[in-house]
């Protein structure tokens, strides 16, 4: 059922027994989960059903450190969220994403790869990817031109990645959402506060305002706030009534360690003949699998490297294409005729006879980093909540990574005769920890409330329950404890879709 | 600028890079089959052998010599015939990515042979 919570009397009290905050890819996938069961739950999404520019407006903040995209066009405030702009890029996390890595200060999540296989599986079916298969083979089986470069071992591997359409949660998902009676579905619901008891325990209530002057109070046993990483932060520490630190904060952790993964032209790959390589070709609504280059675990370890994949673009394309960070602004037609443009050059493509050289092109997480964050500005956006500040900031790991990663591929494909790889001017200086002016980010925000068993190292537990609060989830690549080098969203509904059973469990008191 | 010229040579003229070395081969010079990286010459100019040349000399002075050169290349194997030579040292860059000898040079990930090849190239043309 929909509400528009314009059109309801101010003062309302609306209650329920599940509150999700956020309509997005974490916020739809929790709600999904309660589909025809007993109990209500009430979905609040700031925004309505399209985009609109004063709500973005709400998402405007100042950037600090590292240059990032405008925080107003980095993320969408309607139903479905970002998924209105993403990619449908999306891979799995690797084993050793989530292990302490001695050299990765603060690594190490309180789950393992396994545990998140089953909900990998489920989250496959509302991203409509395809069977979840990363075994390379399988793909090869399917059309065996997808022919690997020449490794010898596995020291280089092939990282498969799967396309979704991609998914538009809020086109796909709305009529099943608004049609279901025990899911409601309120826009122009923005929770500007999260209201504790007195001893900040527990959550009692949330408080839901909108731009036409409406304010409510909404009323729930589980509250799960799915807001988007730097929403999500902001939220906590905006909400400050009886924490005076912001809610789960009594450690400091909330809004620290914000990730992003650092998308950026690296190096070139030149081969002795000239090839298509299609299986690291990806075309837009075409491929339904590719490969990226990626790093063994053992390399990893003996390099001491953070996780990273390089993908393949015929050096002749990649060459006429700017960098994301200087073509996407803060005007959204300007950015929108820009990345048509960018399109137009990639659609130029792969040649039938290949290509001889290709630009290889990072995506590596970055190391968790307590100084890399979310802060609350003195500025407050038209609802009264003040508006967020980022810092992004990166540590020397990051580019003694992609040397590293590189050098590796380089010497793999030497053995093998394969070609040569060229690393770009500003990795071949071992000492300078500088970064180009087009180093940008993938629009992935993650970990600013990390995943951690000690209350002191992280915001949430292993089940994203807020530390210290009994009734309070966080949903989200928020929860993050390290980025890994895919792309979030598949990861994040996982995870989501793993929450959601836990709290089944706990609403029929098993828990 | 440069960059741009460099990418555009070796794009478009790959098939005629290996000529000036192969033709110094065909003039029955050994020193010159020893000097020439083959895949790497497979792949990029002479301008850019030239440079990465210089740049290993000048990082590793003490090998900045033609005889020290070619004796670190071949070692005892000095009285090979030409096929022979490029059948060893291609074997010997093939070891080196193997074992982790490997040194970037003007970015570009070589097996130290290769590299030595690429330092005695830019002695014989100068
Ligand atoms: C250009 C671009 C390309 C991308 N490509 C990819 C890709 O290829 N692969 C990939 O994995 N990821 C990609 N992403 C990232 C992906 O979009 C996000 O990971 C994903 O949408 C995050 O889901 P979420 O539910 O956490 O947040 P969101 O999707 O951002 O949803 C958050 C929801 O919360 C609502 N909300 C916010 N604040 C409040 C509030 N106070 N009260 C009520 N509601 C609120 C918002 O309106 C929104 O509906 C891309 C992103 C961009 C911008």
């Amino acid at each position: 059922m929909h509400i528009d919570a314009r059109k309801i009397d101010n003062n309302s009290i609306i209650e329920g027994d599940i509150c999700i905050v956020g309509s997005g890819a974490a916020g739809i996938s929790m709600a999904l989960e309660w589909l025809n069961t007993p109990y209500k739950v009430i979905l609040l999404e700031g925004g309505g059903f399209e985009y609109e520019k004063q709500m973005q407006d709400l998402y405007k903040g100042k950037t600090t450190g590292q240059k990032y995209y405008p925080l107003e066009s980095a993320r969408l405030h309607y139903f479905g969220g970002t998924t209105g702009h993403w990619s449908g890029f999306c891979s799995t996390f690797d084993p050793i994403d989530f292990k302490e890595r001695d050299w990765v200060p603060h690594s190490g999540w309180p789950l393992n790869r396994e545990d998140l296989d089953p909900y990998y599986a489920r989250a496959h079916k509302n991203l409509d990817l395809g069977p979840y298969e990363y075994d390379v083979k399988y793909w090869q089986k399917k059309d065996p031109e997808l022919k690997s470069l020449p490794f010898d071992g596995d020291a280089v591997f092939n990282k498969m990645w799967q396309f979704s359409p991609p998914t538009r949660f809020g086109t796909k998902y709305r009529d099943t959402i608004v049609k279901a009676p025990n899911i409601h579905l309120y826009t122009y619901a923005n929770v500007t506060e999260i209201t504790a008891n007195e001893n900040a325990s527990a959550i009692k209530e949330v408080t839901v305002k909108n731009l036409d002057g409406k304010q409510h109070t909404v009323r729930a046993k589980q509250f799960i706030v799915a807001c988007c990483s730097i929403q999500n932060a902001r939220l906590l520490l905006a909400s400050n009534k009886q924490a005076p630190k912001g809610l789960g904060n009594q450690n400091d952790n909330v809004g620290r360690y914000f990730m992003e993964h650092l998308e950026i032209k690296s190096a070139e790959l030149w081969l002795t003949r000239p090839d298509v390589l299609k299986l690291y070709h990806w075309e837009w609504e075409i491929t339904k699998a590719r490969a990226e280059l990626a790093i063994s675990e053992e390399m990893q370890r003996k390099h001491q490297l953070l996780n990273g994949t390089a993908s393949l673009i015929p050096l002749e394309v990649a060459r006429k294409q700017p960098a994301f960070i200087d073509i996407w602004t803060a005007d959204t037609a300007a950015t929108k005729r820009n990345m048509v443009k960018l399109d137009d050059i990639g659609k130029e493509g792969a040649k039938k006879e290949g290509h001889r050289a290709f630009q290889l092109f990072t995506r590596v997480e970055q190391a968790p980093n307590p100084n890399s964050r979310v802060t609350l500005d003195t500025e407050k956006d038209a609802l009264g909540v003040p508006r967020a500040t980022l810092h992004w900031e990166f540590t020397p790991l990051e580019k003694h990574s992609l040397r590293g990663i590189y050098k590796i591929i380089g010497e793999q494909l030497g053995i093998t005769g394969g070609g040569r790889v060229r690393l770009m001017d500003y990795l071949q200086d071992e000492n300078d920890n500088t970064w180009p002016s087009f180093t940008g980010g993938g629009w992935h925000h993650m970990g600013t409330t990390r995943m951690a068993e000690d209350p002191k190292k992280g915001v949430v537990d292993a089940n994203c329950k807020v530390h210290g609060i009994a009734n309070l989830y966080m949903a989200g690549a928020s929860c993050y404890a390290t980025a890994a080098a895919p792309n979030p969203t598949l990861t994040l509904t996982a995870l989501t879709i793993r929450l959601a059973d836990h709290l089944k469990e706990k609403v029929k008191g098993k828990l | 600028m440069e960059r741009r010229l460099f990418i555009k040579l070796s794009a478009f003229t790959a098939a005629a890079l290996t000529l000036p070395l192969a033709q110094g081969c065909s003039n029955g010079s050994m020193e010159t089959a020893v000097a020439q990286p083959f895949l790497f010459s497979q792949i990029v100019d002479v301008k850019t052998i030239n440079e990465a040349g210089l740049a290993y000399r000048a990082n590793h002075i003490s090998e900045d010599n033609k005889e020290i050169l070619t004796q670190l290349l071949l070692g005892e194997h000095k009285g090979l015939g030409k096929e022979a030579i490029q059948t060893k040292l291609d074997k010997q860059v093939t070891a080196d990515f193997r074992q982790g000898k490997t040194i970037v040079l003007k970015g570009w990930v070589m097996s130290i042979t290769e590299a030595r090849q690429c330092a005695l190239y830019s002695i014989i043309k100068s």
